[in-house]
């Protein structure tokens, strides 16, 4: 999975398996749409409506592209050396959380102190909710999918049980928590669109992933996954490469997480993690491991995600159809001798 | 007393899908193949199970029907992995997302939201008034007979068939495997469809078997518990199944807890998943016994 490096961003997104992968996933679920007597004319027509019909459903796109980006973006270097940490549901939550209970807890704090609180927060909670699957993979090396599947299943049942109890709302009977105060929120970006300040956040770690390819870190990270034992002779630790990379990633979901509750939701529930915790993963493997890419996917992923819920008004296809598409990218994208590790 | 009777009975119950799914991520393994992909191969059986019922075939029909399907989407795996040579991990990432989202699909297109009566216990006679582990282990459903059935055929496949030994030396080494006239990549694929066969079954055993309805979320993680589940049990039939009957066991004091104590029951659902993360470290220890192909 060597990430093109040396060639043009165009190529590189032009040759990638990514763009076969999507190509072959839209022939298969056009077919799938005349199963089940769909016509896939009129679902393509609604779902380019609800995308790019106007600058609200722009936003919405954009709205639910950020934390995708967020999270892919720094997932990027641990899938690069071949970890694969698909714990961002878990690391995405515990943001959440800890931004919500920060926020809650400081209802009249002023909007410039409050808001990089609870990013630092959020950034710590989920980079220490990875930190300890990588922890125990560079100790024993146990297994990171496993462990931080467990992890994300652990931060549910945590929620389930802060929701239902201590942090539950007073006024509602569902498991959520109290509306955040509003100097919590984040600025809008333009006004009649809901996108936020969140999206120039995860866009300013794109330039800081691109730099990082240039430096001595990014040098011993291709080499860290090129050839470990010769880079262990470079002056790499193993060990504290795997135990950072996967911080980073989680850092990322954490702040993914506060996104969420801070500019979007403004309260916190169990189900804050669905589904963009795992799409992230995927935006990061369109996005051909590259930065850039991940904007592309991002954002083309995130328009899905906003169409997939108006195709079901518009076109009478349930929503459940984006999973699908997701599941068939990833499938034909995997299933090439050259992702073998 | 009845409060130790309901757990052994539930923990015996909750074992049986683990049961027969890790009977198939074992061979799965023991050929070489981590199948990341059997939270999905479950939700299928799960679900072709579960419309074979509502259609109106009968039991026997429904179980066999959920297996093909499970084999067939083992065969994508295959397909993917051991025909393509794609990462087994993303592979099976891939099924994990792709089969439960298309179960969700067809269920919602189709509104398709009837529930089939669970099953009747099948009590053995005599054996089943015995206290305690009576109607634990001798009044159950048919799943439950026919996992400890093929729990057996397994150990034994292992323990004293050349077929079990030829799927242990294509996972330890393919190369030397293929030497003797192995292929080791019809022997994998085989044991990949095994692998999803076994896993339809135990997907059946949930919605057919104990909730009688097919709802989203059937699964519930539980394709992964069987992984760490194998990992533990170090690629052995007995000791997996140990750890299918620990996993069944906490999962049934999850259920049953709350009612005699006042631990909250959301943080008793994070008990499971801290078991797997020990049993994790505990088996990187142990590792000799890992067929030496697999990633893992």
């Amino acid at each position: 999975m060597t990430a093109p490096f040396k060639r043009s961003v165009l190529m590189a997104v032009l040759t990638s398996n990514a763009v076969t992968a999507i190509v072959i996933a839209v022939i298969l679920i056009v077919c799938m749409f005349f199963a089940v007597g769909v016509d896939p004319i009129a679902a393509a027509n609604v779902l380019w409506r609800s995308t790019f019909g106007s600058l609200r459903t722009f936003g919405e796109g954009l709205v639910r592209a950020t934390p995708l980006l967020m999270i892919s973006v720094t997932l990027l270097p641990s899938l690069r050396a071949g970890l694969y940490n698909i714990g961002a549901p878990g690391q995405l939550g515990a943001g959440a959380l800890s931004a919500t209970v920060v926020a809650l807890n400081m209802p009249n704090a002023p909007s410039w102190l409050i808001v990089p609180i609870c990013a630092v927060v959020a950034l710590v909670a989920g980079g220490a909710a990875a930190a300890i699957p990588g922890y125990l993979k560079a100790r024993w090396k146990t297994n990171e999918i496993v462990s931080t599947l467990a992890m994300n299943f652990i931060v549910v049942a945590i929620l389930g049980y802060l929701l239902n109890g201590p942090l539950q709302s007073d006024f509602a009977n569902l498991p959520q928590s109290p509306s955040l105060p509003a100097n919590s929120g984040l600025p809008l970006l333009f006004t009649g669109a809901r996108a936020h300040i969140g999206l120039l956040v995860a866009l300013a770690f794109v330039p800081a992933l691109l730099a990082l390819d240039r430096s001595l870190v990014g040098y011993r990270l291709r080499l860290f996954n090129f050839n470990p034992v010769l880079a262990t002779r470079a002056g790499v630790n193993p060990k504290a490469y795997v135990l950072w990379l996967m911080t980073l990633g989680g850092a990322g979901a954490g702040l993914a997480g506060w996104m969420q509750v801070a500019a979007i939701d403004h309260r916190l529930y169990p189900g804050v993690a669905n589904p963009i915790g795992y799409a992230g993963l995927f935006v990061a493997l369109l996005g051909a491991l590259h930065p850039l890419g991940c904007i592309a996917a991002a954002y083309l992923l995130g328009a899905l995600l906003y169409g997939g819920a108006a195709m079901q008004v518009g076109a009478g296809v349930s929503p459940e159809i984006i999973q699908v598409f997701l599941g068939l990218i990833l499938f034909v994208y995997a299933a090439r001798p050259n992702t073998n590790r | 007393m009845e409060f130790i009777d309901t757990v052994a009975n539930s923990s015996i119950r909750l074992m049986v899908p683990l049961l027969l799914a890790m009977l198939g991520e074992l061979i799965s393994e023991r050929s070489g193949i981590m199948n990341v992909g059997l939270e999905g191969m479950m939700a299928a059986g799960a679900f072709a199970g579960f419309m074979a019922s509502i259609l109106g075939f009968g039991l026997p029909a429904a179980i066999v029907i959920a297996m093909i399907v499970g084999l067939l989407s083992a065969g994508l795996m295959a397909l993917g992995t051991v025909w393509m040579r794609g990462n087994s991990i993303l592979v099976g990432f891939a099924l994990f997302i792709l089969l439960p989202g298309l179960a969700n699909f067809i269920l919602v297109q189709e509104h398709a939201s009837k529930a089939t009566p669970a099953l009747a216990n099948i009590n053995v006679p005599y054996l089943s008034s015995i206290p305690v582990i009576g109607s634990a282990l001798f009044s159950q459903n048919i799943f439950y007979y026919l996992a400890v059935l093929l729990t057996v055929l397994v150990w034994i496949m292992f323990s004293r068939t050349r077929t079990g030994l030829i799927i242990s030396a294509v996972g330890h080494d393919p190369a030397k495997a293929e030497t003797k006239g192995i292929s080791p990549r019809w022997v994998q694929t085989c044991a990949l469809l095994a692998c999803g066969a076994f896993a339809g079954l135990g997907g059946a055993s949930l919605s057919l078997g104990a909730v009688g309805s097919f709802t989203p979320n059937i699964i519930g993680g539980r394709g992964f518990i069987v992984i760490a589940i194998v990992i533990l049990g170090r690629w052995t039939v007995l000791g997996a199944a140990a750890g299918a009957f620990l996993m069944g066991l906490l999962e049934a004091l999850k259920l049953n807890l709350p009612q005699v104590s006042s631990i909250p029951i959301h943080l008793l659902g994070a008990v499971p998943w801290a078991v797997v993360i020990a049993m994790l470290i505990v088996s990187a220890r142990m590792r000799s016994s890992a067929p030496r192909t697999l990633i893992a």
